[in-house]
């Protein structure tokens, strides 16, 4: 027999029941979606920890977007990766370590978002970069796809000690290098063999070598111009004859050493000079077994003209298509590339932010104060060189590899020959 | 009744003959489709009928990279079946330890070959490497091994003999003792010298041990790439270039893929050649 009590009791639960399956159904669609970015950063030590520290901050004031951080996965290089992830459309929803000449490769894909689509775009760009950057980051198409991010303009560090102790100046020319690579190549020991040399320029023959000794002597010489003119020729022959000759000269002199790969003979002190970026100063004093003092000077040139110009090795920002969130990926674009970040990254990586008049900008102006070898790069990153944006960047940069080692290395054939058949291969490059 | 045997057989066939197709049917034929197209993996391919054969044809850097290849396999198989056979022979013996010399000789093998390679590239360093630091505690000059285009290949083929040389001892070990030990006193009995025993006994008596060593250290060295990818890069001047790593430049810093599956099954088609070549001087039947 059903009491009252009874009844009251079982239209309690039905009502309690209804309740909790209404709440289970409608909750989630009124309640606001949580959102997680994935962000992939260079892998290495600073700008991790760069990447991390701007996905915290934002994820603490953005509860409902999560940035999660990954360096991008291991592999030969950050473009192959880059490219197996488009082909297998992994591609996370932000890469932060893009080399701008291929991301035509990218845009004919579908891969990337124009992010001149974005409503708040062209005022957010003019804000920070100058024209010509941005003319430099324009695709094929017209559009833009990429956020000129940062520029680690190649600069000759010397060791200050070694200079010092062997009474040499940093060289402005390719004749003051030599007289100075003579003094400094010598054996540490009496009647030892040689065991400190004046410079090592990569002994690698894959391809991205040469975009940190023969490109950056390119940049210099051709007083800023780029490897390839308009029609995909060689833009200036003679620049590339005089690079690839003072490197044959380096090796056939023996000031530079011709040893398979091993550890860092600069960090060593084994070697008075090398090309680098900025990168290389935080990574000088926290590497250096035994600390010495180092400085950086523009890259040598052929004629008594002191250089301006060098090889940019500039990493952009692109929002991959595959994100289901490009208004929030580009928020977070946006918040990295701020004046606060930029200032963030300088300290953190001594990278440069491409931003425009950053020695004069006040913002920095403490900071350059304080870190006057940044400063001299910051200074350098006007006077910038990007590699070409042709899809063969990397058959160009790889035959040139093979001629370097022809003819600056081995002294095979002559270092003309050299340059004369990366001429002859630009004009085969499209060979089907 | 046998068609429903017929039945039973080809279900029970089915998962073997499914991965067949997925994992040797499909790539071969995606890669004989290959060879007629220009694919970057990222665009639509593009049909180029003979193009990647023609060029392969005319391609020196493709015809050095073979001749590598082969300079690889004429140090590297001869050193190995040499080492492996005479270690096995030792280790057959009643010698003092044997049981850690067999494990001792096998270690190699399990480690990985990058890290091999990356140790190896310490040891051939010129200026600091172990080897160098020997050679002049003797009096004599250093060796470039690994930046002198003459030396680097064979040293290369010299490290990889040592790596691998313990996987081939364990085959001519088994094949040893499986030699009935009635043949070797039937041999002393007949005063043969321990020559004669090696040389009528025991190498006609391993030859399918000796048949399996040489196949699958020719197909091995063909498809030689985490050495020289690690440790030279393919140089100095294309010295150390080998097929599989001109094929892995191709694909995958070029994105080149008609090209790089020309060449695989260039390669393929080679390795057929010579692996045939290879059975008939030594796979003869034996008494």
């Amino acid at each position: 027999m059903c009491t009252l009590r009874t009844i009251v009791k079982q239209r309690s639960r039905v009502a309690v029941l209804t309740s909790l399956l209404l709440a289970v159904v409608l909750v989630p669609a009124f309640a606001q979606p949580h959102i997680t970015l994935t962000y992939w950063s260079a892998p290495n030590a600073e700008e991790l920890s760069f990447a991390r520290t701007m996905a915290q901050s934002w994820n603490a004031a953005h509860p409902e977007t999560t940035v999660e951080v990954q360096p991008i996965p291991a592999s030969g290089t950050s473009e192959e990766v880059l490219l197996a992830a488009v082909v297998a459309k992994t591609t996370p929803d932000i890469c932060a370590n893009i080399l701008p000449s291929i991301m035509n490769r990218f845009v004919h894909a579908g891969a990337v978002l124009p992010l001149d689509g974005f409503a708040d775009f062209d005022r957010v760009t003019h804000e920070r970069i100058d024209a010509k950057t941005l003319a430099y980051a324009r695709s094929d198409d017209g559009r833009v796809y990429q956020v000129p991010w940062k520029a680690n303009p190649v600069m000759l560090a010397y060791n200050v000690d070694e200079f010092a102790a062997r009474g040499v100046q940093p060289p402005r020319t390719y004749a003051q290098f030599m007289d100075v690579a003579h003094r400094l190549t010598y054996a540490s020991t009496s009647g030892g063999r040689i065991d400190h040399w004046a410079m090592n320029p990569g002994t690698s023959v894959i391809w991205f070598w040469r975009m940190f000794d023969f490109y950056p002597l390119y940049a210099a010489a051709s007083d800023g111009r780029t490897l390839l003119d308009r029609n995909h020729a060689l833009a200036d022959p003679r620049a590339a004859n005089d690079a690839m000759q003072f490197l044959a000269m380096g090796f056939r002199r023996g000031y530079f050493p011709l040893a398979a790969p091993q550890p860092d003979l600069f960090l060593e002190g084994r070697v008075g000079m090398r090309f680098i970026g900025p990168w290389g100063i935080s990574y000088l004093e926290r590497a250096a077994v035994h600390r010495f003092r180092f400085g950086f000077v523009p890259i040598p040139t052929p004629a008594a003209k002191p250089s301006e110009f060098t090889f940019s090795d500039q990493k952009n920002i692109a929002i991959f298509s595959t994100t289901r969130h490009p208004n929030e990926a580009w928020a977070f674009v946006k918040y990295v590339t701020t004046r606060a970040a930029d200032r963030t990254l300088l300290k953190m990586t001594s990278q440069i932010p491409l931003r425009r008049d950053l020695v004069n900008d006040p913002a920095f102006a403490d900071y350059f104060a304080h870190h006057p070898l940044v400063a001299a790069f910051a200074r350098q990153g006007a006077h910038v060189v990007p590699l070409d944006d042709t899809p063969h960047i990397v058959q160009i940069l790889d035959y040139l590899s093979r001629q370097y080692e022809a003819s600056a290395m081995y002294g095979i054939i002559p270092p003309e020959r050299g340059i004369a058949n990366t001429a002859d291969y630009l004009t085969r490059i499209d060979r089907l | 009744m046998r068609v429903r045997g017929t039945n039973v057989g080809l279900l029970f066939s089915l998962p073997y003959l499914v991965f067949i197709a997925l994992f040797i049917v499909y790539p071969v034929g995606f890669a004989l489709y290959l060879v007629f197209v220009r694919w970057d993996l990222i665009a639509a391919p593009q049909y180029v009928g003979l193009g990647n054969l023609r060029y392969l044809l005319s391609d020196a850097e493709f015809w050095q990279a073979l001749l590598n290849t082969l300079i690889f396999l004429c140090v590297n198989v001869p050193l190995q079946i040499v080492a492996a056979l005479l270690i096995a022979i030792a280790l057959a013996q009643p010698i003092a330890l044997r049981g850690f010399f067999r494990a001792a000789f096998f270690v190699p093998v399990v480690i990985s070959v990058a890290v091999v390679s990356l140790l190896w590239q310490q040891v051939y360093n010129t200026d600091t490497g172990l080897l160098n630091t020997l050679i002049r505690a003797i009096g004599l000059p250093a060796v470039p091994w690994l930046t002198n285009p003459h030396v680097a290949m064979p040293a290369i083929a010299g490290m990889v003999a040592w790596k691998n040389v313990g996987l081939y001892v364990l085959f001519f070990l088994s094949g040893i003792l499986s030699v009935p030990a009635q043949l070797y006193e039937a041999a002393k009995l007949e005063g043969a010298s321990p020559w004669d025993e090696f040389w009528l006994v025991t190498v006609p008596l391993v030859r399918p041990a000796m048949f399996l060593v040489v196949v699958l250290s020719t197909i091995a060295g063909f498809n030689l790439f985490i050495e020289p990818y690690v440790m030279t890069g393919g140089g100095p001047l294309d010295s150390t270039l080998s097929v599989v790593l001109y094929m892995y430049k191709h694909a995958f810093s070029f994105l080149d893929m008609g090209y790089a599956a020309t060449i695989g099954v260039a390669l393929a088609a080679i390795m057929l050649v010579v692996v045939t070549i290879e059975r008939r001087l030594i796979d003869e039947p034996t008494v």
